[in-house]
């Protein structure tokens, strides 16, 4: 095999920066590649906190293959666009990504906030009205092949 | 600890509830409307006097708002020097269209001017310049007889006294309410500007946010200097009319003010707050010996 | 409805600032980043919500954020603490406009003054002495040597882009001049890579004296004594203590009506500060106002007896103030020290990390204002003042032996500190006598970092 092609060099380098690999050496004949992520300190406290924070946010635990949509903003949840209109979403429903999923008002203005995936809504965290913080976590969603 | 301060927390809580009598219900504060306003490429809640300040560019991701002819000429030109031209041309409804007189009176209430173009006199920074805004907020900032016939007197203007000529351009197109009448306008401002041409002074026309159909296809591209202003939409006919009737997928960035200045369309981009430096500088290099204010 | 209080700060103020709030009986809403949802300000408010991400541009300086979470929560008031957007007057305006109160100056007294060269200015017309410079870069030897020749030597010429200590000179003739300033724009040069200078009149061996004042919204203004504040590394405050040692009388009543008067010609409401340095001969120069509450208020609030966080509420919801000049006497003297979760001993480089336990120090006249507590996680994006140790006796001998012991009995287990380089200065013959000045932490830190102990 000849040595690689700018393109495959490029490939390898998005995959290792996407996967959770931190060192990635890779030799072959007349050719050698060292990829290595040197981010030690953030990577450590992220570590420390990230630990602390599933166990403390909400009683909500953790579960297998579910993620979740939280809240970019500070304001007020509204599930659907007008007081009387029929919610955006409901338990069960297939969602696709960059779907609307519910409002939140910050400051008289209305903001829609799109689901960053695809799923099955599974579970509705919030009420109409409720005041959501940075991060709340508003929407449970499931894969699409869950029973 | 940690959770035995958040315990403590929850007892002391329900303790107050024991013995308050009511508990009181705290309704959102009530702020007065307009004061934030949303940005329409990001989505962020800006404040409205910051966003004033700011030139209407949002602060988070630099997106140009649309802005109006006074606004445009106090940011442009050098203070207190405008003296407004032709300012009792107004339209009348030629073809007798349903509701175009009501659209002109709520344009002139959304925009403050008599029509959809502006223009005078003024100076930037010193040098005379014959100066003209379309305003989007008056009818999208369409050109129908009476934007025609102002433009056309500002060329006729600045070819008699050999002064400059800027425009900003901000428009949908020509006005549909007076059909062919707007249309003509097309070649009755490119005429006026060759004999403009011909008196060998300078036109710089700024194409802002959004600037197509007939003033696109006329007047707002025949500068001497085409400047688009960033992030603005230029083009001729509607993007998706154009893929409906081609039956083809459009080019990314269609239409947008890179695509138009890779294709040669217009000359550069400059961001808002650089506009009167840049058009300053292409004024002193160009213009010879001519009378300040 | 109730009043409402949301505190826009973290840490040790926030913490301090719901006290005064529920001791008034109002409700109090704290905002708080990721990383700090176990932070003791959080537990102690009667409501909390987050406000964004770690670092502080994202929750603690996210205007839009913390303004919408007092909007939700139907706060009519917002204590902003110090630092983070306390002294923003752009915040202020917004808050202002949305009908909330901000428990402080208004955004046009922040905007007037918080502006140095500004606040110069109002103080030289209204003849408060300034330390006068050049007022700018000055553009070369000859004009520079005007410019001294007015102020006056000895001056100082300065690099505008410097730091450091570096790129500074002291000239003390005409002679010495011109030489000086080629000198010292080729040092800048190197150094900063600007050569631009600029001139301010030197003040031999100053210390930092700053006067509290108070005022309401009826114009009364009151002065709450001074602080002094020289003992500072690299311009960070370490120890506070009131009254100064060097001011008698007769100075003291001039600073202080010299604040007032400036508080009034602006019309000054809420609590501030004004910063001054004094020369060895009793010359007093105004440097800056602070429109804020500030970190040593503690100091202060022991002489005077007066609780100024809860004053600053009560003036922002419209009360006046409830004492006049003459009912403010100084009672002791005060010393705060300043705890931080850095390794003093090693380059003062921060100490972010868990806290284990922790014993805290007390008694007759010692007070702590903190927000850590055993098995707190310190974060690594904010400062790092952990807590203020403050001490309160009736001379300052007795202050002084009362901060040692409680330095001696206040542990902290898990993270470097600076406790025991406190519990050092406590016993520096030059403390002691009261006879120190700005550059003081810089000339002890070589003899620790030597290993000798003074």
């Amino acid at each position: 095999m000849d040595t690689m092609t700018i393109k495959e060099i490029q490939s390898i380098i998005k995959d290792f920066e996407k996967s959770s690999l931190m060192i990635l050496e890779l030799e072959m004949e007349g050719f050698k590649l060292k990829l290595s992520k040197n981010k030690i300190d953030e990577v450590t406290i992220k570590e420390e906190y990230n630990s602390q924070q599933q166990t403390q946010t909400q009683k909500i635990e953790n579960k297998p293959n579910h993620t979740l949509i939280k809240s970019p903003l500070v304001g007020t949840f509204y599930a659907a666009s007008t007081p009387k209109g029929k919610p955006f979403i409901e338990v069960g429903q297939q969602i696709k990504k960059g779907q609307v999923v519910c409002i939140i008002e910050a400051m008289k203005i209305m903001n829609e906030i799109t689901s960053p995936f695809s799923g099955i809504v599974k579970e509705i965290l919030v009420h109409n009205g409720d005041v959501v913080g940075f991060d709340h976590n508003l929407i449970r969603v499931g894969e699409d092949n869950e029973k | 600890m940690n959770d035995f301060l958040n315990n403590r927390k929850t007892k002391l809580e329900d303790f107050k509830k024991n013995i308050r009598k009511k508990k009181t219900n705290y309704e959102p504060i009530d702020i007065p409307d307009g004061l934030f306003v949303k940005c329409d490429q990001c989505g962020a809640a800006i404040y409205e006097k910051a966003l004033d300040i700011n030139h209407l560019i949002c602060p988070y991701c630099d997106y140009h708002f649309r802005m109006g002819a006074s606004k445009r000429l106090s940011l442009t030109i050098d203070q207190g020097s405008f003296e407004e031209m032709f300012p009792n041309i107004q339209s009348k409804n030629p073809l007798n269209m349903d509701d175009y007189e009501d659209k002109i009176e709520k344009g002139k209430k959304l925009s403050g001017l008599n029509e959809a173009f502006l223009c005078g006199t003024a100076s930037l920074v010193g040098i005379k310049i014959a100066i003209g805004v379309l305003d989007s907020n008056f009818m999208m900032g369409s050109m129908g007889s009476a934007v025609g016939e102002k433009v056309t007197r500002l060329i006729e203007y600045a070819t008699e006294h050999s002064l400059p000529l800027i425009i900003f351009s901000a428009s949908g197109g020509a006005r549909m309410q007076e059909g062919i009448l707007s249309l003509m306008q097309m070649a009755k401002t490119s005429a006026a500007l060759e004999y403009f041409d011909q008196k060998k002074c300078l036109y710089i026309s700024v194409l802002t946010n959004p600037t197509t159909g007939g003033v696109a296809a006329s007047f707002a591209s025949l500068g001497d200097i085409n400047i688009a202003e960033k992030s603005s939409l230029i083009g001729f006919a509607g993007a998706r009319v154009i893929k409906q009737t081609i039956r083809q997928e459009l080019p990314e960035g269609f239409q947008t003010d890179v695509f138009q200045l890779i294709h040669g369309q217009i000359d550069m981009i400059v961001h808002r707050k650089d506009m009167r430096k840049t058009l300053y500088k292409l004024l002193h290099l160009h213009h010879g010996k001519q009378e300040t204010l | 409805m109730k009043n409402k209080i949301l505190i826009a700060n973290r840490g040790e103020i926030a913490v301090r600032i719901i006290r005064a709030a529920k001791e008034l009986g109002y409700e109090t809403v704290a905002v708080y980043s990721v990383v700090d949802q176990n932070s003791l300000h959080v537990k102690l408010a009667d409501e909390a919500i987050c406000i964004g991400g770690n670092h502080s541009k994202d929750s603690y300086l996210n205007m839009n954020n913390i303004l919408s979470a007092a909007i939700s929560k139907g706060c009519n008031a917002i204590h902003p603490g110090y630092g983070f957007l306390a002294e923003n007057s752009e915040f202020v305006e917004m808050v202002e406009g949305c009908n909330i109160i901000f428990i402080g100056p208004s955004s046009k007294s922040i905007s007037m003054i918080g502006d140095k060269a500004k606040a110069r200015m109002i103080a030289k017309a209204h003849n408060i002495p300034i330390v006068e410079g050049s007022d700018g870069v000055v553009d070369d030897a000859q004009e520079g040597l005007k410019i001294a020749k007015k102020i006056g030597y000895p001056v100082m010429i300065k690099a505008s882009s410097g730091g450091g200590g570096r790129g500074i000179s002291i000239v003390g003739s005409d002679e010495e001049f011109l030489s000086a300033f080629e000198r010292t724009a080729m040092e800048a040069e190197t150094s900063f890579g600007d050569p631009s200078l600029y001139i301010e009149k030197f003040i031999d061996s100053p210390r930092h004296i700053e006067i509290q004042i108070i005022a309401d919204a009826k114009g009364n203004v009151v002065h709450l004594y001074e602080r002094d504040c020289s003992m500072q590394r690299r311009n960070q405050k370490m120890i506070e203590e009131a009254p100064s040692t060097i001011l008698n009388d007769l100075l003291r009543r001039r600073l202080g009506m010299a604040s007032i008067k400036l508080a009034k010609a602006i019309q000054y409401v809420n609590a501030g500060t004004l910063e001054f340095l004094v020369d060895s001969k009793g010359n007093f120069y105004f440097i800056e106002m602070n429109t804020r509450i500030q970190v040593e208020h503690p100091v202060t609030e022991a002489i005077t007896g007066i609780d100024i966080v809860k004053e600053q509420i009560k003036i922002a919801y419209g009360k006046e103030l409830s004492f006049k000049q003459r009912d403010v006497k100084i009672h002791g003297h005060a010393i705060e020290c300043r705890i931080n979760a850095e390794d003093a001993m090693h380059g003062f480089t921060p100490t972010p990390g868990k806290i284990v336990n922790i014993l805290f120090p007390g008694g007759n006249g010692v007070r702590i204002d903190t927000h850590i507590y055993p098995g707190y996680e310190v974060p690594p994006f904010y400062d790092s003042l952990l807590a203020k140790l403050t001490v309160h006796a009736p001379t300052r001998r007795e202050a002084v032996k009362k901060m040692r012991i409680a330095l001696e009995q206040f542990v902290i287990e898990g993270i470097p500190t600076n406790i025991e380089y406190q519990y050092l200065i406590m016993h520096n013959l030059d403390f002691i006598k009261g006879q120190y000045d700005t550059g003081f932490i810089a000339r002890f830190n070589t003899l620790v970092e030597a290993g000798t102990n003074e």
